[in-house]
């Protein structure tokens, strides 16, 4: 063999290698190096994770607490998981989480999972807080700049409400979060949005419907799909209050809102997002009125836009499969992730209403979301760190 | 000569005859034009030459025969099960064989099925390889200075490098 490797034959075997194997790859030459950091690769790699995940079954990614002591109030580890859908249960590994000292408080949360990257805030932490993108797949992350405006206080805190979303903007190729403050003396939040490419926050000013701020920040997770973030979020009409679903456009960079079917718009506070799919669904609490216990609803909105396409898909009560306390995500392929009375992460076939326990016991405060393996954050500029 | 032809002669690049059925050609864009050569020409004295060597074309073959019935007819589950690990059996080919013949042969041929399973292979057997290996396989001289070799290792420190 004389002359290189024909170089559309090698673009096809790197596109089937996973990012761990490409980092290894990226340092056999300069060339290799080039080509496999190079936008184009990276996002025709993860167009092709993107089918082999339709494959798998949907693939989760969790971020977990464990108490460490049981008479310790604040002694908490925190761990991360990544499950396959084709994988069997029992090769289930997890991983200590490997930033927890990047955060002052020690007690990360993860804003949202996005195409491979992971980003996690340390709300609470008032001296500026501290955020990460994180890949997993590759051990890499950036520490985000502070935001523009931040609380200096616990008073301050007292009197704001902060909630982020996370999520990739297709048409310039970009990861971004976007931030909302909002104060109890005024109406329209602050606006930050922050973007992987150039590392930094701005303000954007533009319209935000008016909103209620949900008394708990981390009952505000939000769904990242269609190019667009969701958040579930109640407003006051004619005295009572009711939920809708504010949306925030990552290309245009807009605001706009999403209807939720009656009885869900007529539940505040028991509706909740779920992640981990790809059409936009939410879980309905509402406490059951023939036994002692709690009936969960899950709504699918089958037509991303199409007010009349939710449906409700499936519902069960918390005494079924074990005891359920609370519906932590839905995979793509259908499964309905669940954390039951005794801390353990169970998934949920509703088709053959059979469940299939991860193994993970002990763990509270799941975050899971969807999983993809890709090599975003590969490159070493803009302050990207390995570990 | 008439399309009741069964099987074709070819010649590979070392001049070697081998015979193809018709069947299995049709995996093949490129064989199959020269299938409809042969059989429509009133002068079919001319053998044609394949630029693949006899060692590969042989496996070429063997593969085109082993895939042509289901390609032709479709194929249960079961069959489908068998073929995956028949697939699995014949790639058992040192990773330079692979990459410097099947590979290049099967692009040649335009052979989707054989090309997707080659590139699958090769990547399989790169996942389990260190950097110095896949140069090595590869051909391909190390052209980062020391200091950037150090930096490298200090960025990737869960990559075997030798």
């Amino acid at each position: 063999m004389s002359g290189p490797f024909p170089s559309d034959i090698l673009v096809e075997i790197l596109l089937r290698l996973c990012p761990k194997s490409l980092v290894k790859c990226s340092c056999v030459c300069k060339s290799w190096r080039a080509l496999i950091t190079h936008r184009r690769f990276i996002s025709d790699h993860l167009s092709r994770s993107l089918q082999l995940d339709h494959r798998n079954n949907g693939s989760l990614f969790l971020h977990l607490y464990r108490r460490e002591r049981e008479d310790a109030v604040n002694c908490y580890s925190e761990f991360y998981s990544v499950y396959l859908g084709n994988q069997q249960v029992d090769d289930l590994s997890i991983s200590k989480f490997p930033l927890s000292h990047l955060f002052l408080e020690k007690y990360s949360r993860v804003i949202g999972a996005c195409n491979g990257l992971v980003c996690l805030g340390d709300y609470r932490a008032i001296r500026g807080a501290n955020h990460i993108i994180w890949n997993p797949s590759i051990r890499k992350y950036v520490v985000l700049p502070k935001p523009r405006v931040i609380l200096s206080n616990y008073r301050e805190m007292r009197h704001h409400r902060v909630f982020f979303g996370f999520g990739f903007d297709s048409r310039n190729d970009d990861f971004k979060v976007v931030r909302l403050l909002s104060s109890k003396r005024q109406d329209t939040p602050e606006v930050e949005v922050y973007s992987l490419s150039t590392n930094s926050w701005r303000s954007i000013n533009t319209r935000v419907p008016p909103f209620l701020v949900a008394t708990n920040v981390w009952k505000t997770s939000h769904m990242f799909v269609n190019g667009v973030i969701h958040w579930v979020v109640n407003s006051r009409i004619n005295g009572g209050i009711r939920n809708f679903i504010l949306t925030f456009d990552l290309v245009e960079e807009t605001f706009g809102e999403l209807m939720l079917p009656k009885l869900l718009e007529e539940s505040p506070f028991m509706v909740s997002i779920l992640t981990g799919s790809d059409s936009l669904a939410v879980v309905l609490r509402k406490d059951s009125a023939e036994f002692d216990g709690t009936v969960f609803s899950i709504w699918l909105m089958k037509e991303y836009g199409v007010v009349e396409s939710w449906a409700e898909t499936y519902r069960f009560d918390s005494s079924r499969f074990g005891g359920i306390s609370r519906v932590l995500a839905l995979s793509s392929s259908g499964e309905v992730v669940l954390q039951s009375w005794s801390d353990a992460v169970v998934l949920l076939d509703p088709k053959r209403e059979s469940v299939k326990h991860l193994g993970l016991d002990g763990f509270f405060n799941a975050f899971v979301g969807r999983h993809f393996e890709s090599l975003y954050l590969v490159n070493t500029e803009n302050g990207v760190l390995s570990y | 000569m008439s399309s009741s032809v069964e099987a074709i002669t070819v010649l590979s690049s070392d001049g070697d005859e081998f015979k193809i059925t018709v069947s299995a050609a049709k995996l093949s864009k490129p064989l199959n034009w020269m299938l409809e050569d042969v059989c429509f020409s009133d002068d079919c004295d001319e053998v044609p030459t394949i630029e693949v060597n006899s060692k590969t074309l042989v496996k070429v073959i063997e593969y085109c025969e082993k895939h042509a019935p289901r390609a032709n007819s479709g194929a249960s589950d079961s069959d489908a099960e068998e073929l995956k690990k028949w697939d699995i059996e014949f790639m058992k080919m040192d990773v330079k064989d692979i990459l410097f013949h099947i590979l290049m042969a099967a692009n040649y041929l335009h052979m989707e099925g054989l090309y997707d399973l080659a590139c699958q292979t090769a990547a399989d057997l790169m996942k389990g390889m260190t950097v110095s290996q896949i140069r090595k396989i590869f051909h391909i001289k190390n052209d980062f200075s020391s200091e950037e070799q150090e930096q490298l290792r200090r960025q990737h420190p869960g990559c075997s490098f030798d």
